[in-house]
């Protein structure tokens, strides 16, 4: 998968224009980025990558690209 | 030989609560796109002097409405919030429906699994001889744990009591099983009082950085990205090891009734595993999440409702607080 393709799915979960995403995008400084879009992430990350994060990853998770360490690099 | 449902009533309190007086607090969605998020439009409420004791004793008076009371040889009480720290729902719902005195009954401490393990429970007293009719309960009333400002929570839960006689039966209706316990995640769905897993307000940091769910001490508190998590690991393998030991195929389920823990969850989940959505209950829209009251309420309307017809197999699955889930497949 493409990085590109990575932020428009991403912003396609989190019902968001893809411009506003970005390696270095700080999830809470989305505008209306509220607990049902960190659920959007949750079932993102486990349909499009199989992954399902762990309390503890969810805490570490800051911006877009804390989440994309998550994913094995081959996905990219 | 074995066991069976006979009937099953419920009982919601008089008292909602509404999307749109949700978000007159909150100002952050309209109460639409509330309902577009959570598939939930209103709640029950248990009215400040109603216990789960009070709604228990509701749903047994409707269940027994036709049915001998003094057959019944057992009470199970799955609850969470008892009347107070050593009182004995079970105990005192035995002497407020006027049942025998030469029964057993006792509650014990479940939530969103709290209906599959009644059923096991049922059926290893009924089974072993111990019983030969018992009255299962569900009651919970989350929402009184709940601060006031706790919009997402107040959201999400409703209040609840159900009440399943269960018989004994010469054929058996409820299959096997599949338990699990995991108790590592505790704290991510607790009320907590001196043990406070995730620190004061100011230094939590529950998930992304943030202490976006922060900790009330004594209140309600909801992990929900970590749940949601959870059942994602969980669940799927769930389904898949109760249908192969009870030597089953995903289409030879008529039904599948998960626990309704909210409308997106469910819905992803059944994605997930692969469910049609003709065969799947979920609908909360008139209750909200009412905890172990979820699959007897869902079971009663597909019932009602035609969804489901008597001798149809429906496969049950609960999960959530504790970590705690199971699941098992009935013949309703």
């Amino acid at each position: 998968m493409k990085k590109s393709d990575f932020f428009r799915e991403l912003a396609k979960a989190l019902a968001i224009n893809a411009v506003l995403l970005n390696q270095e995008t700080i999830f809470k400084e989305l505008d209306n980025f509220d607990s049902f879009s960190i659920l959007a992430i949750v079932a993102f990350m486990d349909e499009k990558f199989g992954k399902q994060i762990s309390a503890g990853e969810l805490q570490k998770i800051i911006k877009v690209e804390d989440l994309m360490g998550l994913i094995d690099h081959d996905f990219f | 030989m074995g066991c069976k449902i006979k009937n099953i009533e419920y009982y919601l309190p008089v008292q909602t609560v509404d999307n749109h007086q949700l978000v007159s607090m909150a100002k952050t969605w309209t109460a639409e796109e509330l309902e577009q998020k959570v598939g939930i439009r209103e709640r029950h409420i248990a009215d400040e002097n109603e216990s789960a004791l009070d709604m228990a004793y509701e749903a047994s008076k409707k269940v027994l409405k036709s049915y001998d009371r003094k057959r019944i040889d057992f009470i199970l009480f799955c609850t969470q919030s008892t009347d107070s720290p050593i009182s004995i729902s079970a105990c005192v719902l035995q002497d407020m429906l006027g049942l025998r005195t030469d029964i057993g009954a006792f509650d014990f401490n479940l939530g969103c699994s709290g209906y599959i393990y009644g059923l096991a429970l049922a059926k290893a007293l009924i089974n072993s001889r111990m019983a030969k009719t018992v009255l299962l309960i569900t009651s919970e009333t989350y929402t009184k744990h709940i601060h006031e400002n706790d919009i997402g929570n107040r959201s999400i839960f409703g209040d609840g009591a159900t009440a399943t006689i269960l018989e004994k039966h010469e054929e058996e209706h409820i299959l096997d099983f599949i338990l699990g316990t995991d108790g590592s995640g505790w704290k991510d769905l607790v009320v907590s009082q001196e043990r406070v897993p995730y620190g004061p307000e100011e230094e939590t940091k529950i998930y992304f950085g943030e202490s976006d769910a922060f900790r009330r001490e004594n209140y309600f508190f909801m992990n929900g990205p970590a749940i949601f998590s959870f059942t994602l690991r969980a669940v799927p393998g769930l389904v898949e090891e109760t249908l192969k030991k009870n030597g089953l195929r995903e289409d030879e389920i008529d039904y599948y009734i998960f626990h309704q823990a909210n409308k997106y969850i469910i819905e992803h989940l059944r994605k997930k595993i692969g469910l049609p959505e003709n065969k799947f209950y979920n609908n909360i829209l008139l209750t909200g999440n009412t905890v172990s009251a979820t699959i007897p309420i869902a079971l009663k309307e597909s019932l009602d409702n035609h969804l489901i017809c008597p001798e149809n197999r429906v496969l049950l699955c609960g999960f959530g607080v504790g970590y705690s889930w199971g699941a098992t497949v009935i013949k309703i």
